[in-house]
C-alpha cells in the first residue's frame, strides 16, 4: 500500500517549492537596465541576447542590477531554459558576492536548489538548500533558513529518510516559530510530519498532525490545501484499514467547493482513493464507477503518475472481481508506462500485483521486483547518506565557526583584560605621581610653614629684643636716674635754708651730681639711637663714643685695646651690634654690681674668630649663683646666637669675662 | 635721759641714704637722738635685722625701698619679702615703705600684706612729708602718701571686691601666663 501513496505525496511537495519560490519582490523602475532586462528575458535570436547581455553586464554593479538579475534568472527558470537559467544563477550568485549580499547569496541557492529538484537531481537540490538555508541563518532570516530546512525535509522524505526528515521539520518549526505570517508554513511542516509518522507506521501521530495541518489549512482559508489534509487523513485510515473513516475524509474533501476546478488532480486523485477504499470495503459497483472517472480524469489532462496508479487500482479491482484478463491489462498497462516514465516505484507495485495475477510467471516477476527493490533501497540509502553527509559537512561547518566564535570571545576578553589592565596600571601609576605630588606640595608646605615660623620667631625675638631694650632703658630711667634725681632733691630740701659754708659745699656737691645725670640721660638717649649708627660711622668710633659715655657718667677709668690692624669692614654687622651690646651689658653689669675702678677691654682678631675679653677690678661675684641674672642671661644669648663661646671668671679682686665669636659663617 | 630712736634705712642709692639721713638728722632734739643705720643691698639689711633682734636691739622705725639688690641665700628678692621677715621676727618695729611705684597693684599689695605703718610714693616726698611720716609713725599713726590714699579711696569705692587671689591670678594673667600651668605664686 505504501508504494501507491507516495506519489501524491511528491506531487503535493512540488507544488509547495513552486508556491514559495513565487514571492519575488518586484521592484521595477523604467530605466535602461530594466529595459535591457527585459530585452534579454524576451529576446529569441541568439545574436541579440549576446549584445543585451554584454551590454548589461558592464552596468555598474548596483543593488538594482543585482535585483534584475535575479529576476532575469527567475524569468529562465520559468521558462525551463535550464541553459539559462544556470548562466544567470550563476552571475546572480556572483553579483550577490561582489555586493556582499548574503541574502542574494542565498537567494541564488535557492533557485539553484529548485532548478535541480525539479530535474529531479535530488542530493544536488538538497545540497544547495542546504547552503541557502546557512546563508539565511548567518543573516538572521529566520523565517526563510527554516523554510529551506522545511524544504529539506520533505526531499528527506522522498527518500523515505523519515527519522532525519523528522529531525530537520522539528528544526525548522523551531525557526519558524515566532516568524510574523507563518501559518502556511507551518502546515507544510504539520503536512510533512503527517506523512513521515504514515511512513514510520505511527499512525496515531500521523493522524494528529494531520488534524494540525487541516487546523492550519481552515485558519489559511485554502480550500485546496484542506483538501489535501484531508486526502492524507484518508490515506491513514486506510492504512489502518478503517475505510469507512477514510471514504468519510474524501467524501468531505470532494464536497468542498468547485475542488474540481481549483484542483483537479487533487480531485481525481480523492475521487481515485475513495473508489479504492469503496472497493475495499466490497462495494463493487461504486468503486467501479469512481475508479473510471478518475482514470478519465486523468486521462484528459495527461497526468501519467496518476493515470499508473488509476490503472493499478483498476488492476486490483478486477483481479479481486477475477476478471484476470482485465487485471492483467491494466498492470501491464501501468507497468510500461511506469517503465517509461522512470516511476520506479509504480514499476514495483506492478511487478508485485503481476506476480500475484500470473502465479506461473510469479518468479520471474518476483526476481524483477527483487531487484528492482535492492536497487530503489540502495539509490535511497546512497540520497541518504549524502544527505547526511551534506548535513555533517554543515554540522562541522556551524561547529568550526563556533569554535571561532569561542576564539574571537576569547581573543576579545584577552584584550579586554588586557586593556584593562593598562587602564587600572595607568590610573595606579597617575594615582602615585599625584600622590607623589600631593606629597611634595605638602612638604614644601611645611617647609614653607617652617620659613614662616622662624620668621615669626625672628621678627617676635626682634620685638623681644626691642621691648626688653625698651624695659631696660625704662628701668634705667626709674632705678637710676629717677632714684638720683629724688636723693638730690631731698638733700637739696635739707640745704635749702642753711647759708654755712659746708652746706654750700654740699650744695655744689649736688649740682655736680645734677651734671652728672644729664650725662647718663644723653646717654641713655644715644644708646636708643645707637643700632642705626652702626652702618655709616666706623665701629670704633661709635665704641669709643659709649667707652666715653661710662667713663663720664660713672667713676670708671676704661682701657681699650684692639689690635690696629682690625678690618672691621669685614665683619658682619650682625656681630658688630652684638658685640656692642655685650660690651654695653658688661659696662653696666659693672657699673652697677662691681664697684670697680679700672676696666679694661681687648678685642683680638685671628684668622677664624674674634675675641673679646673684659676684665674688671671690681668686687666680683658668684658666677654659679648669678648665672640666671638678666644682664648675663642677655649676653649669653646674644653670644649664643652668634655661635661663639661665652666664659666667665669671677674672684673678689675682680671678674674677667672672654668670648670668642667665630666670624666666618658657618 | 635723751630717747633713743633707732632707725634702719635701706635703699641702693646712697645719695637718697644720704638725703633721707640729713633730712631726719634735723630733728636730733633734747628729747630724741636717732641713731641710723644704713643698708645698700638686702643682704646687709637681712644681717643687720638679725643683728638687733639677736641683740634685742630693735629698730623703732625701718625706712625700706621695694627694689633693692637681692639677696638670693634667703629668698629675698625685694624689700615686700624683707618686711615680712620683720613682721615675724621683730613685730615692735614700724616700717616705712619708700617707693617710686606708682603702680596700683604693687602698692595694693603692700598694704594687704604688709599694713605699713607708713607708706610714701617717693615723687609725693619733700623734706616735709618725710619728716611728717617720721613723726605720725612714732606716733603710733598711719601715714601714707598722697598717691597711696587716692589709691586706697579709689579701691574702697570699688563695688566688687577681688581678694588676693583674684588680683593674683589676674596680675598673672596680664603677664600672660598660660592656662594648665601651675600657679606657683598663688
Amino acid at each position: 500500500m505504501q508504494i501507491k501513496i507516495s506519489p501524491y505525496l511528491i506531487f503535493l511537495n512540488v507544488f509547495f517549492f513552486l508556491f514559495s519560490c513565487k514571492e519575488r519582490e518586484e521592484t521595477l523602475d523604467s530605466n535602461v537596465q530594466e529595459k535591457l532586462a527585459e530585452r534579454i528575458i524576451s529576446v529569441d535570436k541568439n545574436t541579440y541576447y549576446q549584445q543585451y547581455k554584454s551590454q548589461f553586464l558592464d552596468l555598474p554593479n548596483d543593488s538594482l542590477k543585482n535585483a534584475l538579475i535575479s529576476d532575469i534568472s527567475y524569468a529562465f527558470y520559468r521558462k525551463k531554459d535550464s541553459l539559462k537559467f544556470r548562466e544567470w544563477n550563476k552571475h546572480f550568485y556572483n553579483s550577490s558576492k561582489a555586493r556582499n549580499n548574503p541574502l542574494g547569496i542565498a537567494a541564488s541557492y535557492w533557485d539553484l536548489a529548485n532548478f535541480f529538484y525539479s530535474e529531479n537531481i535530488i542530493d544536488s537540490s538538497y545540497y544547495y538548500y542546504n547552503l541557502s538555508s546557512e546563508q539565511y541563518l548567518k543573516a538572521k532570516e529566520r523565517q526563510k533558513a527554516g523554510r529551506m530546512l522545511l524544504n529539506m525535509a520533505i526531499l528527506q522524505e522522498n527518500v523515505k529518510d523519515y527519522i532525519g526528515s523528522e529531525n530537520t521539520t522539528f528544526q525548522a518549526l523551531e525557526l519558524l516559530e515566532k516568524t510574523p505570517d507563518n501559518e502556511n508554513y507551518i502546515y507544510s511542516a504539520n503536512n510533512n510530519l503527517g506523512i513521515i509518522y504514515n511512513g514510520l507506521g505511527e499512525y496515531s501521530e500521523a493522524i494528529t498532525y494531520h488534524l494540525k495541518a487541516l487546523e492550519n489549512s481552515k485558519n489559511l482559508n485554502d480550500p485546496i490545501n484542506t483538501g489535501r489534509s484531508l486526502n492524507n487523513l484518508g490515506v491513514v485510515f486506510q492504512k489502518l484499514g478503517d475505510h469507512s473513516k477514510a471514504i468519510s475524509s474524501y467524501k468531505r474533501a470532494l464536497s468542498i467547493d468547485s475542488i474540481y476546478f481549483r484542483n483537479t488532480r487533487l480531485y481525481a486523485m480523492l475521487t481515485d482513493n475513495l473508489g479504492y477504499s469503496e472497493f475495499k470495503l466490497g462495494n463493487f459497483e461504486t468503486a467501479s464507477f469512481l475508479l473510471q472517472k478518475s482514470l478519465r480524469i486523468r486521462d484528459s489532462i495527461d497526468y501519467e503518475s496518476g493515470i499508473i496508479i488509476n490503472k493499478l487500482h483498476l488492476g486490483e479491482y478486477y483481479y479481486e472481481k477475477g476478471d484476470t484478463t482485465q487485471a492483467l491489462q491494466y498492470i501491464q498497462e501501468a507497468r510500461s508506462l511506469a517503465r517509461e516514465t522512470q516511476n520506479n516505484r509504480d514499476l514495483l507495485a506492478s511487478n508485485r500485483l503481476l506476480a500475484k495475477i500470473e502465479p506461473q510467471n510469479a518468479q520471474a516477476y518476483l526476481s524483477n521486483y527483487i531487484t528492482l527493490n535492492d536497487s530503489l533501497l540502495k539509490e535511497e540509502r546512497s540520497v541518504r547518506n549524502k544527505f547526511a553527509r551534506i548535513r555533517f559537512e554543515t554540522d562541522q561547518f556551524i561547529e568550526k565557526a563556533n569554535t571561532l566564535n569561542q576564539q574571537k570571545t576569547f581573543l576579545i576578553v584577552g584584550i579586554l583584560l588586557v586593556i584593562l589592565l593598562f587602564f587600572l596600571s595607568y590610573i595606579i601609576q597617575r594615582q602615585n605621581s599625584k600622590n607623589k605630588k600631593l606629597l611634595l606640595k605638602k612638604q614644601q608646605q611645611d617647609s614653607n610653614e617652617r620659613i614662616y615660623d622662624l620668621l615669626l620667631r625672628s621678627q617676635q625675638k626682634y620685638e623681644e629684643g626691642s621691648s626688653s631694650e625698651r624695659k631696660r632703658i625704662s628701668r634705667d630711667l626709674h632705678d637710676s636716674i629717677l632714684s638720683k634725681f629724688f636723693g638730690i632733691r631731698i638733700n637739696l630740701e635739707v640745704l635749702n635754708n642753711k647759708r654755712d659754708k659746708y652746706s654750700e659745699e654740699k650744695r655744689t656737691q649736688y649740682l655736680e651730681s645734677l651734671k652728672s645725670i644729664e650725662k647718663e640721660i644723653r646717654g641713655i638717649s644715644h644708646e636708643l639711637n645707637a643700632d642705626q649708627d652702626f652702618t655709616d660711622t666706623s665701629f670704633i668710633d661709635i665704641l669709643n663714643e659709649l667707652l666715653a659715655e661710662f667713663e663720664r657718667t660713672e667713676e670708671l677709668q676704661i682701657i681699650f685695646s684692639g689690635s690696629p690692624e682690625l678690618n672691621w669692614g669685614s665683619i658682619r654687622n650682625n656681630i658688630k651690634i652684638n658685640l656692642y651690646r655685650i660690651i654695653q651689658e658688661s659696662l653696666q653689669n659693672i657699673r652697677k654690681h662691681a664697684n670697680a675702678s679700672v676696666v679694661e677691654i681687648k678685642i683680638e682678631l685671628d684668622e677664624k674668630s674674634l675675641i673679646l675679653k673684659i676684665l674688671d677690678d671690681g668686687v666680683g661675684f658668684d658666677v654659679k649663683r648669678m648665672a640666671k641674672g638678666i644682664g648675663l642671661k642677655n649676653i649669653n644669648e646674644r653670644v649664643q646666637e652668634l655661635k661663639g663661646d661665652f666664659d666667665i671668671e669671677s674672684s673678689r679682686k675682680g671678674t674677667k669675662l672672654k668670648i670668642i665669636i667665630p666670624t666666618e659663617e658657618k | 635721759m635723751k630717747k633713743v630712736i633707732k632707725v634702719l634705712m635701706v635703699d641702693d642709692h646712697p645719695l637718697i641714704v644720704e638725703g633721707y639721713k640729713n633730712n631726719l638728722e634735723e630733728l636730733n632734739s633734747s628729747e630724741y637722738k636717732i641713731v641710723f643705720e644704713t643698708a645698700n643691698d638686702l643682704e646687709k639689711a637681712y644681717n643687720k635685722l638679725i643683728q638687733s633682734v639677736r641683740t634685742e636691739n630693735f629698730f623703732d622705725i625701718i625706712f625700706l625701698d621695694i627694689n633693692l639688690p637681692e639677696f638670693p641665700d634667703k629668698n629675698i628678692s625685694s624689700g615686700e619679702d624683707l618686711a615680712v621677715y620683720v613682721r615675724k621676727i621683730s613685730p615692735s618695729s614700724k616700717i616705712i615703705f619708700l617707693t617710686m611705684h606708682e603702680e596700683n597693684y604693687r602698692l595694693y599689695n603692700l598694704v594687704k600684706n604688709i599694713d605699713p605703718e607708713g607708706l610714701l610714693v617717693k615723687s609725693d616726698v619733700g623734706s616735709i612729708d618725710l619728716k611728717k611720716a617720721f613723726w605720725d609713725v612714732l606716733a603710733n599713726k598711719i601715714n601714707y602718701s598722697d598717691t597711696v590714699l587716692k589709691l586706697i579711696r579709689k579701691q574702697v569705692a570699688n563695688d566688687f571686691a577681688l581678694d588676693q587671689y583674684d588680683r593674683q591670678i589676674l596680675y598673672q594673667l596680664s603677664l600672660g601666663i598660660q592656662r594648665g600651668c601651675k600657679l606657683n605664686s598663688v
